[in-house]
Parts: structure tokens; C-alpha cells; sequence
């Protein structure tokens, strides 16, 4: 279950098929149509807009370089994106952590930026998408809200969730499972 | 049926929480259990759609560009062109203030002391460890992209009352911040602080980086910006000053390092 439509799913398999052949024009569509997504998701997990720069820059270099290993069958091509510019925030945050653990508070908080308005092809509907997901998380319980945001956006491991919210690890482990099994039941349902 | 072990194994799966090892043992239950293999696609899509819950913020215009720059370069090289950060090799020169304040002299001659110190520092066994410990760790974060434009010193003792401390700084010169780590510091004593300077040859006198306050366990951890833009951070160096600091260095230097 996917709450990207199947259309976009299409458009941007074909995108990804392209650029594999080194289609430099699809990957500037490709990268009209998830940077704003891809830049807000990144600068949440970063908090530094500097970084989140960083971040979307390797992230698209990645996503050219290896778009011939993109499954279709395993992921949609946003989803695989998601993952690759997760990765590297993380490997950001974790060097941070080591460094300075107030970051943990920050990634607890969550940034609160002002909203702007956001217009390009393809990321409106991924806006409508965006309300969906905040909908879905306010109707799961806050303790599971809370173990999957820190284990998606933090960075942090899940004994090191388990040890910040001072729960066993069998319990954040169960928040986690719980959380992402509801959020599934719910997106499918409004599908 | 999926039992809830493998439910939350396909739910660590999907967030990439697994250990490589364990990945690999899940990858080859899934090849062979397709409602398995469903759920973790699910729950993978499914988190990846919290990415959707951020606040919506534009990437700047110009980064487009930059990208598409990048990847022409890599087409035309056959190959990933180099990072786009540039990396900012620590300084091994002692410091060369332009300007000649008497009360520079304390700080050449502590720069030069720092030498024996740290000879006699290596000497210590059990803090040689902590010292290779933190270089180990130096050399893993210069070798991560994120940290190739960031300068990371280690502090040496000045006097025998903080030969069992260890300092790291890491400094990012593009954003003027820095991050300072102390370990088994003594006490600052009534009346004084720690406080933190950045010798920058530009100016004829230690930049303040601010106070360094160390807990009752002798660790402080703090941020830091100094006062005045730096060029170059040569050296760092941590003194003792009156409570509450001072807009120059007045007290005893009591950890140096540049490297």
C-alpha cells in the first residue's frame, strides 16, 4: 500500500527508466517533481537547511548513478528515494549524535518551520498525500506515534529509542510494529 | 498468518533497522513467504509516506542547477566527481599573530610548551588510550563526508593539574560553529570559569569562543561561536578566567591544540 497514486507511480517508474539510460532531461523532471518533498523531508530530519542542501545534493547524485537498480516490484520510485535520502541524513545525525547529543532533544522536538506555498508538477498531490499521513498518525496512539516518528526521522537506533523514552526494547519494538500496522490499515482504507 | 516476530522484523526491515546480518537471514525468509515479503513492502511504503508529514519547504532554485552540474560531470568523467565539499587540513603551524600584544607572549610560549607536555602526556598509559581513542574517532569523522570541511583539534595539557583531560574541538569554518568536548577536567575553583579562545593569525589577540562550563563530573559539552568572524583557526585554547569570562585572555592556558 502506497498513498502515491498509480499514475504518478507510472509517470515517475518511466522517469526512472529513462535516467538509467542517462536521460539528463528526465532527471530534471524527476527532480522538479520530488525535491520540494524530498527538501522538506530532509530538512525535518537535519534541521539545518545547509545540510538539507547536502543531503538532497547527494541524494539526486545517488539517484542518477544508481537508478538501473531502482525494483519497481519492491518499492514505488518515491519510496525508494525516501529511503536513499534517509540513509544519508541518518549517517549525518549519527556523526552528530557522536558529537553532540542535544541533537537527540531537537529530533524529539521536531522543527516547527512556517509553511509555504508549494506549486511544482507532481508535489501538489503530494501535498494532499502529506495531509493524509498527519491525519492517519493523530488516530494512532501518541506512544506509537511517537517510537515511529524517532525511528523514521531520528536517526537513532532502536535501543536508542528504547533507552531516551526508557522502555524495553520489546515494547518499542511492539510501539513501532503496532504504529506502522495502523498507519498501513488507515492509508489503505482512505485509498 | 504472520506471527508478531516476524512482523516486527519486517517492520525493523522496512525502516532499515536490521544489522546487515539480520537483513540477509530476513531477505531469505521473504524469498520464500510472499505475504511476508507484502508486509514488508507495505510497511515500507508505508513509512516512507511519513516523509510527506514535514513541513513543506522549497529547496533553493540555484541547487537544481548545482545538481545538474554534477551529475554532467560525472557523465563527462565516466565516474562520481568528487565531493563538493572541501576539506580544511588541520593546521600544523603554530600560530602567527600579525600584531604583537605583550600579552601575547603567555600564549606563544604555551604553544611552544605544548610540545613537551604532550610528549609527557603520551607517556600515561591508561590516558594514551583516551587520547588514541579520540584520535580514532578524529580520523573516522574526517574520513565521513559530512565532517570533510570541518577542522578537529585535540587539546594538550599546559600544566600537571589537567594532564588526565581530554579535549576535542570540532570546528566548521563555513558556519563559524563549533562543538567543544572536555573529559576530566578539574574543577574551575571559586570565582573562575573556563573559557574557550580560537587563535586566528588575523588578529592580534585570541579570539573569545565563550564560556566552557564543566560539570560536577568534569565533562562539559558545549556550542560555540566565536565573537569575531575567523579566517583560520590555528589553535584553540581553554583558560582560566574570572567567573563570568572576560573579553581577553587574562588567565593561565590551560589545554592547547591545534590538531
Amino acid at each position: 500500500m502506497t498513498p502515491a497514486k498509480e499514475s504518478d507511480r507510472q509517470i515517475d517508474a518511466q522517469l526512472l527508466a529513462r535516467i538509467a539510460t542517462g536521460d539528463e532531461a528526465a532527471f530534471g523532471a524527476l527532480y522538479d517533481r520530488f525535491s520540494p518533498g524530498l527538501f522538506s523531508f530532509v530538512l525535518k530530519m537535519t534541521r539545518d537547511e545547509k545540510e538539507a542542501e547536502d543531503v538532497l545534493q547527494e541524494g539526486f547524485a545517488h539517484i542518477w548513478r544508481r537508478a538501473t537498480t531502482y525494483d519497481p516490484a519492491r518499492s514505488s520510485p518515491f519510496t525508494w528515494a525516501v529511503m536513499i535520502l534517509r540513509h544519508k541524513a541518518i549517517d549525518r545525525l549519527r556523526v552528530r549524535q557522536r558529537l553532540d547529543r542535544t541533537i537527540e532533544k531537537a529530533t524529539v522536538e521536531f522543527s516547527h518551520f512556517p509553511e509555504t506555498d508549494d506549486t511544482s508538477a507532481g508535489e501538489a498531490e503530494r501535498r494532499d498525500e502529506g495531509a493524509l499521513i498527519r491525519s492517519a498518525l493523530v488516530q494512532i496512539p501518541a506512544e506509537q506515534k511517537q517510537a515511529v516518528e524517532l525511528a523514521f526521522f531520528s536517526g537513532l537506533t532502536h535501543e536508542q529509542i528504547a533507552e531516551k523514552l526508557g522502555a524495553p526494547l520489546g515494547t518499542i519494538k511492539a510501539r513501532i510494529r503496532r504504529g506502522l500496522l495502523k498507519l498501513r490499515e488507515f492509508l489503505e482504507e482512505v485509498a | 498468518m504472520i506471527d508478531e516476530h516476524r512482523q516486527d522484523l519486517a517492520a525493523e526491515y522496512a525502516l532499515d533497522a536490521l544489522d546487515p546480518e539480520s537483513a540477509r537471514a530476513f531477505e531469505a525468509m521473504l524469498a520464500n513467504d510472499a505475504e511476508l515479503k507484502a508486509l514488508a513492502d507495505d510497511l515500507r511504503e508505508t513509512a516512507a509516506a511519513l516523509a510527506l508529514d514535514a513541513p513543506a519547504h522549497l529547496p533553493p532554485p540555484e541547487l537544481r542547477e548545482r545538481i545538474l552540474s554534477r551529475i554532467r560531470a560525472e557523465a563527462e568523467a565516466g565516474a562520481p566527481a568528487a565531493p563538493t565539499a572541501t576539506a580544511v587540513a588541520p593546521s600544523t603551524e603554530a600560530p602567527v599573530p600579525s600584531g604583537g600584544g605583550r600579552n601575547l607572549l603567555p600564549w606563544a610560549l604555551a604553544a611552544g610548551f605544548a610540545i613537551t607536555t604532550a610528549a609527557l602526556w603520551m607517556e600515561r598509559g591508561s590516558l594514551q588510550q583516551d587520547r588514541t581513542a579520540l584520535l580514532q574517532e578524529a580520523r573516522e569523522l574526517r574520513n565521513r563526508d559530512f565532517l570533510a570541511k570541518v577542522k578537529i583539534a585535540t587539546l594538550s595539557a599546559q600544566v600537571d593539574a589537567y594532564s588526565k583531560a581530554t579535549a576535542v574541538i570540532v570546528w566548521d569554518a563555513e558556519k563559524q560553529h563549533g562543538v567543544v568536548k572536555l573529559n576530566n577536567v578539574p574543577p574551575a575553583g571559586a570565582g573562575k570559569d573556563y573559557q574557550l579562545w580560537v587563535i586566528d593569525p588575523k588578529y592580534p589577540a585570541p579570539v573569545n569562543g565563550g564560556l566552557v562550563p564543566v560539570n560536577a563530573e568534569g565533562i562539559a559539552r558545549v556550542s560555540f561561536s566565536p565573537d569575531q568572524p575567523i579566517s583560520k583557526a590555528d589553535k584553540f585554547a581553554i583558560s582560566l578566567e574570572p567567573a563570568g569570562g572576560v573579553p581577553k585572555a587574562t588567565g593561565p592556558i590551560v589545554l592547547l591544540g591545534g590538531n
